[in-house]
């Protein structure tokens, strides 16, 4: 037994554990390094400029871009000349035309969804207590540094100042949003209104935007993140300045309330979630991040597209200013694109049987007519892109050489990165594989289009009747769903609306349940004999 | 060593069977909602008392065990581990301790099983759903599960799924406070489904937790306890619980989340109107 083997006799053990140990504690701390991330040109803009032998010109576009929109550590607008003259700073949260009853939501929310603990110690006087808050560094360095002599005192004791003395006008950090409090407020008064009324700063949305949304939507908005490669359907890519499900008229850029909307419920049964767990304040700082992106990546393509366009392949300051001008002209007036109470809802739900059935009725001969010519994608069974058959408009066959062509002239698609057998990146065209297969028209991301099943009940943009009415109206941005055609009335398009519902309706998944509940009681019933209950399922399936 | 090994098996035993009969939370921790924070949050569900004396019973019949059985393993390693040149023995085991041994966890797997039927009988049978002649009682509103979302959809004023005035409520599960004719908490029904994978619909506060397998339906239903859900909200700032999912459904499990909010029945009529007319709003 002398030479029996025990874990003590094992050489370098000591070591060994060591090193486990330290490779536990350093995964503790993981870091997924995110915060450095620079914002890089998108891989289509490249192969742009490097199709026009101007690669080694990029510095440029990067520095004008750098100039109007700072860095993803520290993003900001550009105030142009016209912008200050008109007393305009899209940087200042106060300029950010926000409704009473949103500022009431946004203090409401930092009161008990984002703040609680915080302002519970400031209540109880507790002020050097008071823990940071995720994604909020800018509200802390001030904290910090104006609010400092509460962290060793109490308030009217000495070295402690018992009235604050005012806001101060030098403070640097000069996109957080402080009322003017009166100069009879107490530390206490002063502490609490910092939190309430936090609005975040783009800097600190961008920080919440690379936790949150960065692992697809990517740094730089492209949707290219690092879990989109796995998405059906793929995430956004903002740099096109296009969004799908919005209130405002077809091609116009989205309003705020839109993009915090699907921040919201959530684009359903996409990857895309309800982020309702964050408050009021934080989802709308997101829409501003997600704006400020949308304009940097509509710039950058404008910009590239200018500078191959140039005899010198130069990029004059004027032309920066003008293409800034030019996005900033999309997006300043989209509040008033916006397109509610336009029409009416009408109420379905006090509607007669008879009405009911002949508005259907109507509605599914505009839906099979070749005037709004819905059946042509979404099929004559209203399964789009899973029927039993390819919708004609989408079955259309096309060469792959031409396709690629097709593919060249548009501007807008998205390039993936890949590794090849060789190991070395290389940029490929996303879902190219699956389009040449099924000859499917892509939409302007470059993915295919696929024309909404409605006998699923899943309406990404919402399923509330002037959701899918707006879809009918407008279009869906950025798809081959187009806006309707003039010559139909918006009573028609309500019926077309009603049909796509009672398609819906018709396949619910708890009708089929419903149905199965009665047949299963009158089978119950035939077998027991327990009195008649006289069934008026069927009767009332038959009026829907 | 054999004596004190049966000694504590068959203590073990008598005190868990004794427990399992014995409404223990009275004497034990007195008959609070916050009387179980020590691991689960404070909850008020019907069932809540239930579900607790349950886990608590097999937590600690298993930390026990846990304890006996690895205490033992240690205890024999370290005793037999010296550098012994004793001639090994030949045996052929004792017929004692193998019968202790497998008819102590037996009877504590019997305990168990025979403390939590009628819990989960209440809980999970068909007729748990069903009013005292067999009918299906209304569904309150449907769970859908899909990636990374829990959507529930209402069936609206008239009471039906699959018509227009069905509306979807994303991330929150609203709930009324109804008591039936008794004055007991009324049973509220839901159709729990999923629309891809596997998710787990879990409420920690109402204390439970139900898979949602795509392709099924099922019929799960909820109580609540109106004076312990009062005094569960007068301790806390948010008025809303946290509902989660319970099974690793894909990357984004970890963002699958919801909340549950109770109102009481005027509000929650309040509520329905508000949500009929977004519904049919034009904002």
């Amino acid at each position: 037994m002398a030479n029996q083997r025990t874990l003590r006799t094992v050489p370098g053990r000591h070591l060994a554990a060591a090193g486990l140990l330290a490779v536990a504690v350093a995964s503790c701390d993981y870091d997924p390094g995110h915060a450095d991330l620079p914002w890089r040109l998108s891989l289509n803009n490249k192969a742009v400029l490097a199709d026009a032998g101007l690669s080694a010109s990029e510095a440029q576009v990067t520095g004008a871009l750098t100039t109007l929109f700072g860095t993803a550590q520290n993003p900001r607008h550009l105030i142009t000349g016209d912008m200050y003259d008109a007393e305009e700073d899209p940087n200042l949260a106060g300029d950010l035309e926000l409704s009473d009853e949103q500022l009431e939501a946004i203090v409401t929310d930092n009161r008990v969804k984002r703040f609680p603990a915080q302002l519970e110690l400031i209540a109880a006087g507790r002020f050097s207590e008071v823990p940071e808050p995720l994604y909020a560094q800018d509200l802390w360095a001030k904290w910090q540094r104006d609010f400092a002599p509460l962290h060793t005192g109490t308030p009217g004791e000495e070295g402690a100042p018992a009235v604050f003395t005012g806001a101060d006008e030098a403070f640097p950090v000069d996109d957080i949003w402080v009322p003017g409090l009166g100069d009879e407020a107490t530390w206490g008064e002063a502490a609490t209104a910092l939190f309430e009324n936090w609005y975040p700063s783009l800097r600190e949305s961008a920080e919440m935007y690379r936790a949150q949304c960065l692992h697809c939507h990517g740094n730089e908005g492209g949707g290219d993140g690092p879990t989109a490669e796995f998405l059906e359907p793929r995430p956004r890519d903002y740099r096109l300045g296009k969004f799908k499900w919005v209130a405002v008229d077809n091609g116009k850029r989205p309003r705020r309330d839109d993009l915090v909307s699907i921040l919201k419920n959530g684009a359903y049964f996409t990857a895309m979630p309800s982020f309702d767990r964050f408050s009021e304040g934080q989802l709308n700082g997101l829409a501003d991040y997600v704006r400020l992106l949308a304009m940097r990546g509509e710039t950058e393509t404008l910009l590239a597209l200018e500078m191959t366009g140039s005899d010198t392949g130069d990029l004059p300051l004027d032309t920066v200013q003008t293409s800034y001008a030019d996005v900033w002209e999309g997006w300043r007036d989209a509040e008033e694109n916006y397109v509610a109470g336009e029409v009416d809802v009408p109420r379905w739900d006090g509607m007669s049987a008879d009405e009911m059935v002949r508005r259907t009725e109507h509605g599914r001969e505009l839906f099979m007519g070749t005037t709004a010519n819905c059946f042509s994608c979404h099929g004559a069974d209203g399964r789009g892109a899973e029927g039993a058959t390819l919708p004609i408009s989408l079955a259309e066959v096309v060469e792959a050489d031409s396709l690629d062509a097709d593919y060249e002239r548009r501007g807008g698609y998205r390039w993936v990165e890949r590794r090849n057998a060789k190991g070395e990146v290389v940029k490929d065209k996303a879902d190219q594989p699956l389009m040449d297969l099924y000859r499917i028209k892509p939409d302007d991301w470059g993915n295919p289009s696929m024309p909404r099943n409605f006998t699923r009940t899943i309406f990404r943009g919402g399923s509330r009747p002037i959701d899918i009415f707006r879809r009918v109206k407008y279009g869906i941005g950025g798809t081959i769903m187009p806006a309707s055609e003039a010559s139909l009335t918006d009573d028609d398009l309500w019926d077309i609306v009603l049909y796509v519902k009672h398609l819906a309706n018709s396949n619910d998944l708890a009708r089929e349940y419903e149905r199965k509940a009665a047949a299963a009681a009158r089978m119950h019933e035939a077998e027991h004999g327990h009195g008649d209950h006289a069934e008026d399922h069927d009767a009332e399936e038959a009026s829907h | 060593m054999m004596r004190l090994l049966t000694t504590i098996m068959l203590l073990a035993l008598l005190v868990f069977g004794l427990w399992s009969w014995v409404d223990y939370d009275y004497w034990l921790l007195g008959p609070s909602p916050a009387h179980y924070t020590w691991w689960w949050p404070e909850e008020f569900s019907t069932i809540g008392q239930d579900i607790d004396s349950l886990f608590y019973l097999i937590a600690v019949m298993v930390a026990v065990m846990f304890v006996i059985t690895m205490g033992g393993l240690v205890l024999f390693t370290w005793k037999y581990s010296a550098k012994r040149q004793d001639k090994a023995v030949f045996s052929h085991g004792s017929h004692k301790l193998e019968l202790l041994w497998t008819a102590v966890p037996a009877g504590l797997l019997l305990i168990i099983a025979f403390s939590q039927m009628s819990t989960f009988a209440e809980i999970q049978f068909a007729s748990a759903t069903q009013d005292e002649e067999g009918n299906d009682l209304p569904v309150h509103c449907e769970i859908w599960a899909s990636q990374f979302d829990w959507r529930f959809r209402y069936p609206g004023k008239d009471g039906r799924f699959g018509t227009n005035d069905d509306f979807e409520s994303p991330y929150e599960l609203v709930l009324p406070l109804q008591e039936n004719e008794e004055g007991d908490a009324k049973k509220l029904v839901f159709l729990l489904r999923s629309r891809d994978v596997l998710h787990s619909f879990f409420v920690p506060h109402l204390r439970f937790k139900r898979d949602a397998v795509p392709g099924m339906t099922q019929r799960i239903w909820l109580g609540i306890d109106d004076k312990q859900m009062e005094e569960v909200l007068a301790t806390r700032e948010e008025k809303s619980f946290d509902i989660i999912c319970a099974e690793l459904c894909g990357w984004g499990h970890y963002k699958m989340s919801g909340r549950v909010r109770v109102l009481p029945q005027d509000q929650y009529e309040a509520w329905v109107d508000e949500m009929t007319a977004q519904q049919f709003g034009n904002s």
